[in-house]
């Protein structure tokens, strides 16, 4: 169906955001409620793993539209997720660990839809 | 560094501001601009419910029958055929020159079924709202594009500086204080700039790529010169080939369905955008069939000619551009955002907004930072503070007096659709000296409760005043009608949110035991 690549290419922008967040302390308090420092390995695994989710997030969506509208559509659900991810920090900040576990999985989980 | 970005600050700063209010009611407009049709369906409640499907045949038939008898001795006939929501409606277009030698033109709308022409009140519609993004009004187009080409200009301009200076822009990408007076400003001035960047700097130079002749001649002139011939070059460039010339002698244009099957069997499954005919009474009538060109941004369509009276097919033309024309062209394409799918065009709309917010909260920034500093005088403050009033309060109002005219002016009045935008820009006016001669909160309180009662009005007047109510469109399954009431909802529920908010901080600070703990800090301002 045709929504099913623009959600997942959501919800792996939305992961990516996620994870990068989780690297840096002030949006760690935020999430976690505590003040902990992240190992550096740790921290360049989150890292690379949020840059991962934001390349792999082109390809439901390129795939659907093809790579001239795609790519457009994709800057334009970049903009939604970070936004998203931002206000969400800021105003709910607890409920941001649970949507970024729902965004992973369900990225995981959405996978064979759009192989 | 430390000294570029300083000067990189300043240019940011004014270059922001000197047009940063011309820009809003660019950003505005233009971003009301993707529901343009939409709009305009709103604003026009005496039509129909758009078809969803249709015979082209039918169509091309209706309407060579309107033609052939409306205007039998036009140059040109079009026929739009209603194949998305950039053209909901099968819709007519001829042109000619009169017994006077004028060039006019006509357009008309037409009823699938009956084929008689489809009657609206006479409005602008949300067509007008969005072309005065770049006419502006009430000056001469020239005039207009050097206005709004150097506020694109100032714009570009200011989004560069505004990266150079961003100092921590990958980290601070998430950060939005709350509570913190001019540090939650600069937060929400960046999240919004900083994740809608793409948006705004193709917005941005896509925008100048419009003028871009106007701005820089000289390389147009350096290819092919400044003498008539070098335009008619260049425009034999760019443009589809010659068609015949009229022969002047009388002729019988073929029955225009027969067009429609030879097109189905060379293209199985393109619908046709538009029939383009031109000297239709003419022997040596031509009729060019071009495909749907809103499907990629390039805007492209490929092309079949026809001869006008045997029905024959002349010759194939797939959409070829060159590559500085398909650069261009789909530099446009982006910005105009029309091959968009429904939720791509939502996130373009989203996009427009959030620019419009990123302008909005540099805008009061800048008033906040002066008053706290005190170096600035005055007269600059007051000035700007209340063209800020006016521009991000007072400049919803008027859009929303805009719709409200529409439904509340009699159909029958003289320039009713010019008395439509007189009305948006008396109340813009109200607005402007509503805020000169009111303290300052108060002004921003009562224009912002004002723009959101009027946009919750809206609704309200649209089921009384017509038969397209929001009840009413639920009903019947028009969901463009119904679509644009719900967001006039939402619309005025946010604006009555902002002037909640701007009550909770104003008795915030008033708060007397608040104010002598805080008296040392210059957190929040005084009043006034």
């Amino acid at each position: 169906m045709n929504a099913m690549p623009v959600i997942l290419s959501f919800t792996l922008l939305f992961s990516a955001g996620y994870l990068m967040a989780s690297t840096m302390a002030r949006h760690r308090q935020q999430i976690f409620g505590r003040r902990f420092a992240l190992p550096h390995a740790r921290s360049i695994a989150l890292r690379w793993s949020a840059c991962l989710c934001l390349f792999l997030s082109l390809y439901p969506i390129c795939s659907l539209y093809g790579w001239a509208i795609g790519s457009v559509y994709w800057f334009g659900l970049l903009n939604a997720a970070l936004i998203g991810a931002g206000l969400m920090l800021t105003y709910s900040p607890h409920f941001v660990r649970s949507m970024g576990w729902s965004c992973i999985t369900l990225s995981i989980l959405g996978t064979p839809f759009i192989l | 560094m430390a000294h570029f970005r300083k000067n990189m600050s300043g240019v940011h700063t004014w270059a922001g501001l000197l047009l940063g209010w011309l820009l809003l009611w660019m950003f505005i407009t233009g971003t009301l601009g993707y529901f343009d049709t939409e709009l305009d369906r709103w604003m026009k409640p005496e039509l129909p419910i758009a078809p969803t499907q249709y015979d082209e045949a039918h169509v091309a038939r209706t309407a060579q029958d309107y033609l052939t008898r409306e205007a039998p001795d036009a140059s040109r006939w079009v026929i739009f055929f209603p194949i998305d929501r950039n053209e909901p409606y099968l819709r007519v277009f001829w042109s000619g020159v009169d017994e006077a030698k004028r060039y006019i033109t006509e357009t008309r709308l037409l009823d699938l079924h009956s084929g008689a022409p489809l009657e609206a009140r006479d409005t602008g519609g949300g067509q007008l709202l969005y072309k005065m993004h770049w006419r502006l009004h009430y000056m001469p187009r020239a005039l207009a594009e050097i206005i709004t080409g150097s506020a694109a200009m100032l714009m570009l301009l200011a989004l560069i500086t505004g990266i150079i200076i961003h100092r921590n822009i990958f980290r601070d990408i998430f950060t939005f204080r709350l509570s913190k007076g001019r540090r939650t400003w600069l937060d929400l001035h960046n999240l919004v700039a900083v994740t809608s960047l793409p948006y705004q700097l193709m917005i941005t130079y896509s925008g100048l790529i419009f003028v871009m002749f106007t701005y820089m001649p000289l390389v147009f002139v350096s290819f092919y010169g400044t003498d008539a011939q070098g335009r008619r070059d260049f425009f034999n460039a760019v443009s589809t080939p010659e068609i015949a010339k009229p022969a002047n002698q009388a002729g019988v244009l073929a029955d225009l369905s027969t067009l429609v099957e030879q097109k189905n069997t060379i293209w199985p499954d393109t619908p046709i955008r538009n029939m383009d005919i031109r000297f239709p009474g003419d022997s040596h009538s031509s009729v060019i069939l071009k495909s749907n060109n809103a499907v990629s941004p390039l805007r492209a369509s490929d092309e079949l000619v026809f001869s006008g009276v045997e029905g024959k097919l002349l010759t194939e033309q797939p959409a070829n551009k060159n590559p500085t024309q398909a650069t261009h062209d789909a530099l446009l394409g982006l910005h105009e955002g029309l091959f968009a799918p429904p939720v791509l065009r939502w996130l373009y709309f989203f996009s427009g907004i959030l620019g419009a917010m990123m302008m909005a909260t540099g805008l009061i920034m800048w008033e906040h930072k002066r008053r706290q500093q005190g170096k600035s005088s005055p007269l600059g403050i007051w000035l700007v503070s209340r063209l800020n009033i006016a521009s991000i309060a007072g400049m919803s109002l008027s859009i929303g007096a805009y719709f409200m005219a529409n439904r509340l002016l009699p159909s029958t009045m003289t320039a009713r659709a010019e008395w439509e935008v007189h009305i948006m820009f008396m109340s813009w006016l109200a607005c402007l000296l509503h805020a000169a001669l009111r303290p300052r909160y108060q002004a921003w309180l009562e224009q912002l409760i004002l723009t959101g009662a009027l946009f919750l009005c809206l609704p309200i007047v649209n089921a009384i005043t017509t038969e397209r109510g929001l009840i009413s469109s639920m009903q019947h399954a028009d969901w463009v009608i119904a679509g644009v009431d719900y967001a006039f909802l939402v619309t005025g529920a946010l604006f009555l949110i902002g002037a909640y908010k701007v009550y909770e901080r104003f008795t915030f600070s008033q708060d007397t035991r608040y104010k002598q703990r805080t008296a040392n800090t210059n957190l929040y301002e005084a009043n006034g």
